[in-house]
């Protein structure tokens, strides 16, 4: 289903044009990757999907309900809340319709926030701040998710840790928009299609995803192993004689791996699959 | 909650550069030594007193707009509501101008035994304060897309708050203008503050007016399906 439309939208500042007649469609399950240099307008598209203001031409359907969760470039707001209280306050804004707040604690230590959750905001490094905009704008549980390079500042740990959690909202209905200078082999993996924005114009580009491309994942139980948890279960292809078989794009390997370790079970053999 | 939220953040905004709380303490500092310093009365005194709650609020108001376009913009986005927005930067102006009001008044010597006099004296300023509010929220737009036409609109309307009363060709047409003038003519005219009710009861109302315009002027129009 889709979610957003853009039809001939253009904008242009004080005579010059941001972009041009850019027309595309984000849908449920997808993630889409808009590459640029800089001053190529992607800050300025994304700007105009988030706020739907301001537009020279053009329009942008909307699918009722859709919810959109925008992590800016450059967030200039002076948050003296701590960090706790600010998630909080913004995961409460969406309701019911947010995340839990066990998953965002989840989520929290996942991207290695934890240790600064009773730190003013405006008193953390840049790169930790990033990683504040990003939770705020997963915890309302979105299903359109816009991302301004959301991967400036961060280790490849997070950056991976990131992508999970992008690919965990895809896998539940979400679609994502990416806008970055680059993306580095280990991003393009998980992106459906790839545009690229230049001269004003956003093109479709070769998709450089590696979806389609998955891996079986064979590991051995112990006596300690404990229970598959639910987001493993649906990679699950089976499980007998003390051996689990997963299935599932080769970009989550590294951190399905890294989940299966910490339950208890040995990784036995990979084995790369043709869809 | 979206209410509580922006508002947390425009009083935080309103506090952040200390502007506010430099003006208001100056003008409390004239309210408790120009009686000895000028030797002048207190009707005199509470004349300059609200013509300084006035420019406190139209001035802090401006300088809570302008915090609010360079930091907010992104928060706004995530609470997506107009009207919770509104709200929110009404109760501010109310919250801060009741703030001023009391400290000025209780701190201008002025305060007496008689309790009418002094709920006048205070509401009187409150209303003056609320107005200073209206007009930067009026002309906002000095910080958002027509940085000229919305200076150019505080001053006409702070030309005409001050002199609408005083000049005889805009007499006929003395209800349009805001009513500060008209406040500090009857105060030198019955030289006594408890008169001031019924002109600080059309100041609130004026103030009301300014908000409720405002907030239609800057409603959004979407130009999308």
């Amino acid at each position: 289903m889709k979610l957003i439309s853009v039809n001939d939208l253009s904008l242009q500042n004080e005579g010059y044009f941001a972009f041009k007649h850019v027309a595309f469609s984000l849908s449920q399950n997808e993630i889409i990757g808009i590459n640029g240099d800089n001053g190529s307008g992607k800050t300025q598209l994304l700007e105009a999907i988030a706020s739907g203001e301001n537009l020279d031409s053009g329009t942008i359907d909307y699918t009722p309900g859709v919810r959109i969760g925008y992590m800016p470039q450059d967030n200039s707001q002076v948050i003296d809340q701590t960090v706790e209280k600010y998630l909080e306050d913004i995961r409460s804004l969406s309701r019911e319709l947010a995340v839990r707040k066990e998953q965002l604690s989840g989520m929290i230590t996942l991207l290695g926030v934890s240790p600064y959750l009773d730190r003013p905001v405006r008193q953390l490094s840049k790169g930790l701040q990033r990683k504040v905009d990003f939770l705020a704008a997963v915890a309302g549980h979105p299903n359109v998710l816009l991302l301004d390079e959301p991967f400036v500042y961060q280790t490849n740990k997070t950056i991976n840790n990131m992508l999970t959690l992008m690919q965990d909202l895809k896998d539940n209905g979400s679609g994502i928009i990416l806008a970055a200078t680059k993306f580095e082999t280990n991003v393009s993996q998980y992106l459906d299609n790839n545009y690229l924005l230049k001269d004003n114009r956003l093109d479709k580009i070769q998709s450089t995803t590696n979806q389609e491309t998955y891996c079986l994942l064979i590991f051995s139980a112990n006596p300690n192993s404990v229970a598959i948890t639910s987001d493993i279960e649906r990679y699950l292809v089976s499980n007998m004689n003390n051996l689990v078989e997963l299935e599932l794009p080769l970009a989550l390997k590294d951190s399905m791996v890294e989940k299966m370790t910490q339950l208890n079970y040995r990784l036995q053999e990979v084995k790369n699959l043709e869809s | 909650m979206k209410v509580k939220i922006l508002l947390k953040n425009y009083l935080q905004l309103f506090f952040q550069n200390f502007f506010y709380l430099t003006m208001l303490f100056s003008i409390i500092a004239f309210g408790l030594t120009s009686s000895h310093l000028l030797e002048m009365n207190s009707l005199k005194k509470y004349s300059l007193l609200i013509i300084g709650i006035f420019f406190l609020s139209l001035f802090s108001t401006m300088n809570l707009y302008h915090n609010d376009s360079k930091q907010n913009k992104y928060l706004k986005q995530k609470i997506n509501s107009y009207w919770a927005d509104t709200l929110s930067q009404f109760l501010v102006a109310l919250i801060t101008n009741i703030f001023s009001g009391i400290l000025i008044f209780i701190f201008s010597l002025i305060l007496d035994r008689n309790l009418s006099l002094d709920i006048i004296g205070i509401i009187t300023l409150v209303a003056v304060g609320l107005l200073g509010s209206s007009v930067a929220t009026l002309f906002k737009t000095q910080w958002y897309n027509h940085s000229s036409m919305g200076q150019v609109g505080v001053l006409v309307f702070v030309y005409l708050a001050l002199s609408g009363s005083i000049i005889s060709i805009l007499s006929y047409v003395e209800w349009l203008l805001p009513p500060l003038s008209k406040i500090i003519v009857t105060l030198q005219e019955k030289e006594s503050i408890t008169s001031l009710l019924p002109t600080a009861g059309q100041t609130f109302l004026y103030a009301l007016i300014l908000f409720f315009i405002s907030s239609f002027v800057y409603k959004p129009k979407k130009k999308v399906k």
